[in-house]
């Protein structure tokens, strides 16, 4: 295991790809993981296959869709879609995390001002 | 919601599979090709590009069954994967299925049966409507402080019955049946006839199936001459005729009209538990008022109590009532109340500590079935110890490994509780037999709901129980070394002390079973070598009753009788006759009081118990019971002449101790009458004592007074013949009918089937626990020479070394029969002390047989030493053909 990546927090992945959906429209699995390795600038250490089960757990509550549909390079897949119900659940999400985020950053600097 | 929602999505992607696996898979393939597009455009070679892309995946198996596990239910899943896997593995080794099938199946089985009876006679089966808020009350009184019932005085019931508030209404019956002789319709015939209030049905809620029941005003006529019949009397004597409400039925000489037909199968439930012995009557007569009195007690009560009230709160409104009836009638009411107790317990009662005993051998059948089949697993778990190491290489957990095994002996059990099934049948059908279950209705092999949900939930714990012994011990075991031992492991020093444990408890099962079996057999044997005190052999007895104008003279009944035995006496073949009112065994009769006048008692409680029977001259002749002193009741004791008496040889000796009773005075203590009196007879013989009540009795004190100074219209004719007693039938059933056609002659009984019919009840309870043991006895040698065999099997490496050494075969054979030798010796002390405080089931039963009994005890050692011998054996003379070149080569 390389050190410098990040394993991800329990949960964190559902959001990211909420989140990736949400901005970049429909698109399949491995699209998705792909553009989350991307803009966390392969900063996360990601086994493509757990996209999958995050799918499966987003489609179950109903907060995205899937269909099959063609690939931009003419091949069949599964294209994926949020729905009404995932889009509110982002937002609580996202409100969450910035939140959490926040407070972690504060305690964390005080911390460090205090050790110094 | 989300989680509900969830959870309805898992379910149907777990219904639905297939089809999104199918899905899966291409949803799979189009992520590889478009990760290999990608590669290549990279510039890969296209090896490489395909490589990375499964890299990137994180493996295709494992993204499958994450997929899996997240999309829908992996617990079911798996378990149905492991269901798949035992099956599988069980259909490559039936024997060893059909082994375990069969072994759990005896011990499932008669659990459930006992089980199904149980639950049976405990839920509110008796077969009246809200049968809880029935109660049953007997007169208590302070001076016999026990639980039983005792019987209620007529008056004293019907101020219960008006001053009551606690009751929707209160019944009263009389709590024995008494058979009556019906005339007018062809040969006379004999019919049960029982006494009831008119309110009965109403207590109880039933309807009759014709006309009506009784009605309060035939309460209050000193004899209304109604009855009301049985649906089977009815049927059978009446061909189920619609004119039967309104015509006439000539009982004991005296003409009655039915007024009603019961329902069908109904049955009123007695006091008395035991088989033949409970108020079951197919004719049944109004109890009534007039003639009843305080001091006389012939009752018990039966009432509905109003919604909502409990039996406590019953009882002390009785209570109240029973004390203003002391103050009221000082006289015959000091010290007596009324208990009130739940019918449905009440009935219950009996039987549940008649199950008692199959219900704790049942449950031992079980534990020995189940220890077997936990021995036969853990044999088979060290022997798939490789396969176990490579499922966990391969990355199965130590907890799936375990789950795994107990699915399979679960699976296991599934057979075994079908075949359960079967055997809680066949168990039940022999328990109905033995046991008096029909006062509570139960009469069939009840296999309903609950008891199959019971047989599975047993079979279920068999299967977890049998299984978690191996599953725990291959979960302990490091598995690495093994991987890739073609041989089979070699026998853990563990596993076999294991086994050790369970076949010793086996065993201390079996002994224990069988010390109960060999303690009911000694006391049966002895029970059958009881000295009666009077023949048994060659002598025939029937009940003769007469009834009608023609005899109210008494004369002309004790000539009727006299007439009959002289002709009985003249046909050839016979040898003696005579007559006696209670045939001993048979009919137990009550016990009186007596005293003498040298010896005037202060209180009731200090005069003797005696017997009282009354007999015809030349009874004694015919029944074997020598006279001792002076001579037999004879001709001579008539109406007219001084009252006599003949004395068993255990009441004189009471009576008087010092020298012969034969001329002096008895005197019977008579508390019918009121006030009670002293009546005296003159003793005129002493006869041998005899067990008239029961093999179980004592040699009974005695008084026998002569029919012919008494008037009784039924008597038990006893006939003692040259040949086959059953022989007379014909000639005294013609001598009878010839006398009069109206006689009532019944119940031919040899005086063998008498006795017999006493050691009945005993010989079922022998017959089952002696089932039992032998079954936990067969399954004991079995799990011992299955866990010497397998001892044996996993030690071959080491006897063949030692042949190797040049160890004699004696050595070998000793080595393996040492071994069982400990196990068995551990096994048979263990249940020897086990033995003794598991016969107070028994105890009660014992006849003349210690708890302790030293027979007993060392028969149950010897043959289970001789079967365990005959277990060790087999595998012993294995071990001495293991041939070492073979064995060593084989490493």
């Amino acid at each position: 295991m390389t050190d410098d990546k990040l394993d991800l927090v329990q949960g964190t992945l559902d959001v990211m790809v909420l989140q990736t959906l949400s901005a970049m429209g429909p698109m399949h699995g491995y699209g998705v993981a792909r553009r989350i390795e991307q803009t966390s600038g392969d900063a996360i250490l990601l086994n493509q296959g757990t996209i999958y089960a995050s799918l499966v757990r987003l489609q179950n509550r109903g907060w995205i869709r899937a269909q099959w549909g063609t690939s931009e390079n003419n091949r069949k897949a599964k294209f994926y879609e949020i729905t009404r119900r995932g889009a509110k659940q982002l937002a609580s999400e996202t409100e969450y995390w910035q939140r959490l985020t926040g407070v972690m950053g504060r305690v964390l600097a005080s911390a460090v001002k205090e050790g110094k | 919601m989300d989680s509900f929602r969830d959870l309805l999505a898992r379910v149907a992607a777990f219904v639905r599979r297939r089809a999104r696996d199918e899905d899966f898979e291409r949803e799979l393939s189009s992520h590889l090709d478009l990760a290999i597009q990608e590669n290549l455009r990279r510039g890969l070679p296209a090896e490489e590009a395909r490589r990375q892309a499964l890299m990137r995946l994180g493996g295709i198996q494992q993204t499958r069954e994450l997929h899996r596990e997240t999309r829908a239910l992996p617990f079911v899943d798996s378990l149905l994967q492991d269901v798949r896997y035992a099956c599988r593995t069980l259909r490559r080794e039936p024997t060893f299925a059909l082994a375990v099938a069969i072994t759990l199946s005896l011990g499932i089985g008669a659990s459930t049966a006992v089980f199904g009876m149980l639950s049976t006679t405990l839920a509110s089966r008796i077969p009246y409507r809200e049968p809880h808020r029935l109660v049953i009350g007997g007169a208590k009184w302070a001076q016999y402080p026990g639980p039983e019932l005792g019987f209620v005085s007529g008056l004293d019931y019907y101020d219960y019955r008006d001053s009551n508030r606690s009751f929707d209404d209160l019944a009263a019956f009389l709590p024995f049946s008494a058979p009556s002789t019906v005339t007018g319709r062809g040969d006379a015939w004999s019919v049960d006839s029982g006494q009831v209030t008119w309110n009965l049905l109403h207590v109880l809620q039933v309807r009759p199936a014709a006309g009506r029941f009784f009605r309060p005003d035939e309460e209050s006529q000193a004899d209304a001459r109604v009855v009301v019949i049985s649906y089977a009397l009815w049927q059978t004597r009446f061909d189920g005729g619609a004119d039967v409400v309104g015509g006439t039925l000539v009982l004991d000489g005296s003409p009655h009209t039915i007024v009603g037909v019961l329902p069908r199968g109904f049955r009123f439930v007695g006091v008395e538990n035991r088989p033949g012995r409970r108020a079951n009557a197919d004719v049944w007569r109004a109890m009534a008022r007039p003639g009843q009195a305080r001091h006389l007690h012939n009752y018990i009560l039966v009432g509905r109590l109003r919604a909502r009230v409990s039996i406590a709160q019953a009882q002390r409104d009785v209570d109240a009532i029973s004390g203003l009836l002391e103050r009221q009638y000082p006289d015959s009411n000091k010290g007596k109340g009324l208990r009130l107790e739940s019918l449905q317990a009440y009935l219950g009662g009996g039987v549940r500590a008649g199950l008692l005993i199959p219900m704790a051998a049942a449950v031992c059948l079980l534990l020995v079935a189940c220890a077997n089949v936990a021995g036969l697993m853990l044999a088979r778990g060290e022997r798939r110890t490789a396969e176990a190491a490579m499922r966990s290489a391969l990355g199965a957990s130590r907890s799936r490994l375990v789950r795994q095994q107990l699915t399979e002996s679960v699976v296991l059990t599934v057979p075994a509780a079908l075949l359960g099934i079967i055997v809680a049948y066949l168990v039940q059908r022999l328990l109905l037999h033995l046991l008096p279950l029909d006062p509570l209705n139960v009469t069939r092999p009840v296999l309903d709901l609950p008891v199959l949900v019971f047989a599975l939930a047993v079979s279920l714990a068999t299967g977890l129980l049998v299984g978690v012994v191996p599953a725990v011990r291959g979960a302990a075991m490091n598995l690495l070394p093994r991987l890739g031992t073609g041989r089979q492991a070699g026998g853990s020093g563990h596993g076999l002390r294991v086994r050790g444990v369970l076949v010793t408890a086996q065993i201390a099962v079996s002994v224990v079973l069988l010390v109960g079996a060999g303690l009911m057999v000694r006391s049966l044997v002895r029970l059958s070598a009881v000295d009666f005190g009077f023949s048994v052999e060659r002598l025939l007895s029937a009940r003769v009753e007469i009834q009608g104008p023609a005899y109210r003279a008494r004369a002309s009944r004790q000539a009727f009788f006299a007439s009959v035995l002289e002709e009985i006496r003249a046909l050839p073949g016979v040898r003696s006759a005579g007559a006696i009112d209670n045939l001993p065994v048979l009919n137990p009769g009550n016990t009186w009081r007596t005293h003498t006048p040298d010896r005037p008692a202060a209180a009731v409680e200090q005069l003797e118990h005696t017997h009282l029977r009354r007999v015809s001259p030349g009874y004694f002749a015919t029944i074997g019971m020598p006279v001792l002193q002076g001579r037999a009741i004879g001709e001579t004791d008539r109406d007219g002449a001084p009252a006599a008496a003949v004395l068993s040889e255990s009441l004189a000796k009471k009576l008087y101790p010092r020298g012969s009773p034969v001329g002096r005075t008895v005197l019977l203590f008579d508390n019918l009458s009121l006030p009670p009196k002293d009546i005296p007879y003159d003793v005129v013989g002493v006869v041998r004592s005899a067990r008239l009540a029961g093999p179980r009795e004592e040699a009974d004190p005695a008084m026998y007074l002569s029919i012919r100074q008494a008037g009784p219209s039924a008597l038990r004719i006893v006939v003692q013949t040259a040949g086959e007693p059953t022989a007379a039938v014909g000639s005294i059933r013609e001598i009878v009918r010839r006398h009069d056609r109206n006689a009532l002659l019944a119940d031919f009984r040899t005086m063998d089937d008498v006795v017999d019919g006493a050691f009945m009840d005993f010989r079922r309870v022998v017959r089952y626990l002696g089932l039992f043991a032998l079954v936990a006895l067969l399954l004991s040698a079995v799990g011992l020479y299955g866990a010497l065999a397998y001892h044996v099997s996993q030690q071959e490496h080491e006897i063949g070394v030692r042949q190797a050494l040049g160890a004699t075969r004696a050595a070998v054979l000793g080595l393996v029969l040492r071994r069982g030798g400990w196990l068995v010796v551990t096994g048979l002390l263990l249940g020897l002390a086990t033995a003794y405080p598991g016969t107070k089931l028994v105890r009660s039963l014992l006849f003349e047989t210690a708890p302790l009994d030293p027979a007993s005890y060392a028969g149950a050692a010897l043959v289970l030493s001789l079967v365990a011998a005959a277990a060790c054996v087999v595998p012993a003379l294995r071990a001495t053909r293991v041939d070492p070149a073979v064995v060593l080569r084989s490493e």
